[in-house]
This record gives C-alpha cells, structure tokens and sequence, in this order.
C-alpha cells in the first residue's frame, strides 16, 4: 500500500518536473523568437531609412535628371520588397535595389558632388549604412541567442520545430562584395 | 553529416560574434567619462584638463541623464571608425537603459591605419537632436580644425559646448546647421518646459511627486551613488542603432 503512493508520488513528481521544464523552455523560446522579430523590425526599418533618402536625392537632381522616373520606380520596388521581406537574402535583395537607384541618380547628375546639400546627404547616406550594419549584427545577436536555446538538448525533445524552426541570419559581407555600392 | 556541418556552422557563427565583441575594449574601470587608452599619446591631454573634461562630463550626466564619454585609442583593431565607435557605446552600455541617451567622441590621433580620425556615436534616443549630418558637420568644424593644431582640449570643449546643447535641445539641430544664434523663441519654449515641470510636480497624483524630476534615472537611483563623493556612476544601458558621424584630419 505505501509502497503504491511512493511510486504514484514519484511518478507525480517526474511527470511535474517535465511538465514545468516544458513551460519554461517554452516561454524562453517565445521570448528569444519575439526578440528576433523585434530586431528583424529594426533591420527592415534601417533599409528603409535608406530607400527613403533617394526621393531626397532625386528632389536635388530634379530637372536634370533624365531617368528620374526609373529611379523612382526602382525605389518604390525596393520599398516593398523591404516591407515584404521574410528573410536576409529578401532583403539584401531590396539592399541592392536601393543602391542601383542611388547609382543612377550620382551618374545621370554627376555635378550633385558639388551642390551645398551634397555633405549632408553623403553623412545621412553613410549614417544610414551604419544603421543597417549595427541592425543586422544585432540581429544576428538574437538569432545566435535563439538558435541556441532551441537546439539545446531538453528543448529539442520539447518544442515542435515547425512553431519554433531554426532560423538562418545574414551572412558575412561575402556575397554583398559583388552588390552594388553608393559610389561618391 | 548535415548535422555535424550545422554544429560547425552554429559554432563558427558565434566564434566569429565573440571575436568581435573582443575587439572592443573593455569599458573602464571603474567608470569614468573620459576614457585615454591611448599608450602613444598617454598626455594627450594634460592631468588638469583630464579631471576638468571628466568633471565636465560628470556634471553634465548628473544635470541631464545624457551620457557622453570621450574616449581615445591607439587604433580600431582593423575595424572601421563607425563600427568600433558604435560597438563600443553598445558594449559599455552609454546612455540611460529608457532614454538611450549616449554619446561617444571616439578619437584616434594616431596614423597606424591610414588616417588621423574622429568619430562621433549617438545613442539611439539622440538620433534625432543630433543627426548624422550634424555630427558630421562638428567633427568637421569644431573638432578636427583643433586637433589638427594640437590643441586638443580646446577642440574637446568646443565640440561639447555644441553636443551638450544639442542634448539637452536648448536649441534644435537645424539652427546649429544655420549658424544663427539662439531665437527668442527657445527661451518661451524653456519657460514652458518649467511651467510643465512645475504643473506636473504641483498636479500630480499622490505618488509621482519628486519622481519627475529623476528623467528615468534607470540603473541610477539616487540610491545607487558613489560613496566617494560625486564621482560618475557607471553607464546606465544605453543602446546605439548605428547613428553618427565622423571625419579624417
């Protein structure tokens, strides 16, 4: 008889442990995949800051631009492919798309080097690559955060890979070396 | 197979994240606002000006909540001023956690790698009073010009005079950029700021009371002092998304 309740106790007891563990891997997990998302935001936004200095441009080479119309639809392009993007190559992608607008402005009104507001824009400009490199890196922080704890030992029995897949960051500047970049 | 080539992914990923955390220097201790790493300019500025520029910086966190720090080195261990100045203010956690309000004058005066440069970070919550192009337009015209002539306090001084007002948004970033004076109107903006503060002490509910005034000291209640008598804290937590500015000289 006593022997039965130790055994139904011990079996309570396990079963309560593995239950509360669960939680508790559970919820870390929800709380490192938020962070990333939270991030991501933070990464999209910083693409945007970029896509959102070629109107500017565009507005000091007016007139004398003659592709004024492809760089803008370039841009718009690049907007939604950043607003859409799921992923870091999604994005990089947009990236690339904004810089070839940018590139086309400087070539079609190549004085703009000497325009008052050309400082500026070169600071804003740099201002917003740095942005965008400090984003991604910390989003690859969270990433590594996450990545690990859902392929720790206990929370690989617990958790479904399909609520909580392993997610890939951008890459190291490799491929981006072939990318178009803003000419000065 | 697959799995032993994503263990060794997972594991060169975050080497990789630790080597570049390694590269920034570890923040000061114990803490302080002006930072020297410097060993071939060890004088770069003399012990006076040092303890005037770190009592300065001190006053100015004790006044405001913003923390700006001044910090020179010998070289960005190869990587780019941007990097390593924005890297460091998220290392050592410039600025309050809330406000992330940090600034970091990184300084090189050395030639090691190409030019002597500057470089100047703002935290995420001063992006806005102090934008990029701003920065530029300090390091460009009050730093760099006295750096160049060695005198290197004045250039200090003269950058903060203009950081701290900004700062503090005495006066805003575009009437710095036009070179005007200050307008009339910052003064009424000022007064209504007081009457606000004024307002909110004298109509607030029960408990806010005196913890207006404390601009979400963070970290740093005033419970956390420093026993030896007004020395600098410790950063609060600040976070850098990347803003700022820098120039060659």
């Amino acid at each position: 008889m006593k022997r039965s309740y130790i055994i139904i106790g011990a079996i309570v007891g396990i079963l309560a442990i593995i239950f509360i563990s669960y939680i508790s891997i559970y919820n870390k997990a929800v709380s490192l995949q938020e962070k990333v998302d939270e991030k991501w935001a933070n990464v999209q936004s910083a693409y945007q800051r970029r896509a959102d200095l070629v109107p500017q441009l565009v507005e000091t080479v007016k007139g004398a631009a003659k592709n004024e119309k492809d760089i803008l639809t370039q841009v718009t392009n690049a907007r939604a492919g950043i607003v859409n993007a799921k992923s870091p190559e999604d994005l990089d992608i947009a990236g690339k798309k904004i810089n070839t607008a940018i590139n086309l402005a400087f070539e079609a009104y190549p004085q703009i080097r000497s325009t008052d507001n050309f400082a500026t824009l070169q600071a804003q400009l740099e201002g917003t690559e740095n942005r965008i490199k400090q984003e991604r890196d910390l989003y690859n922080e969270a990433i590594k955060d996450y990545n690990t704890t859902i392929r720790g030992f206990f929370a690989r029995m617990f958790l479904n890979s399909e609520t909580f897949p392993k997610k890939t960051g951008f890459k190291a500047q490799t491929g981006s070396e072939n990318a178009p970049k803003v000419q000065f | 197979m697959k799995k032993l080539l994503a263990q060794w992914l997972l594991i060169g990923c975050i080497s990789n994240s630790f080597f570049s955390q390694d590269k920034i220097p570890n923040p000061p201790s114990p803490p302080k606002l002006y930072v020297n790493l410097s060993k071939e300019f060890p004088n770069f500025l003399n012990a006076n000006e040092a303890s005037q520029l770190e009592k300065e910086l001190e006053n100015f966190e004790k006044e405001t909540s913003n923390e700006i720090v001044v910090v020179v080195v010998d070289n960005f261990n190869g990587m780019d001023r941007a990097d390593f100045a924005i890297k460091l203010g998220e290392k050592w956690k410039v600025g309050k956690e809330k406000e992330d309000n940090g600034v970091v004058i990184l300084i090189k005066p050395t030639k090691t790698d190409g030019k002597r440069t500057s470089f100047i970070a703002t935290g995420r919550g001063l992006e806005g009073a102090i934008p990029d192009a701003t920065c530029k337009r300090i390091v460009e015209k009050e730093l760099n010009p006295f750096l160049k002539e060695n005198k290197n306090y004045v250039g200090i001084k003269a950058t903060l005079v203009v950081i701290t007002k900004l700062a503090k948004g005495e006066y805003n970033h575009k009437s710095y950029d036009k070179r005007e004076d200050n307008p009339w109107w910052v003064g009424i903006l000022i007064l209504a700021f007081i009457f606000f503060i004024l307002f909110i002490l004298r109509g607030g509910k029960g408990g806010f009371g005196m913890g207006g005034i404390y601009f979400g000291g963070g970290l740093f209640g005033p419970g956390r002092g420093n026993s030896n008598g007004g020395g600098f804290g410790g950063f609060g937590g600040g976070s850098f998304g990347g803003g700022g500015a820098g120039g060659d000289w």
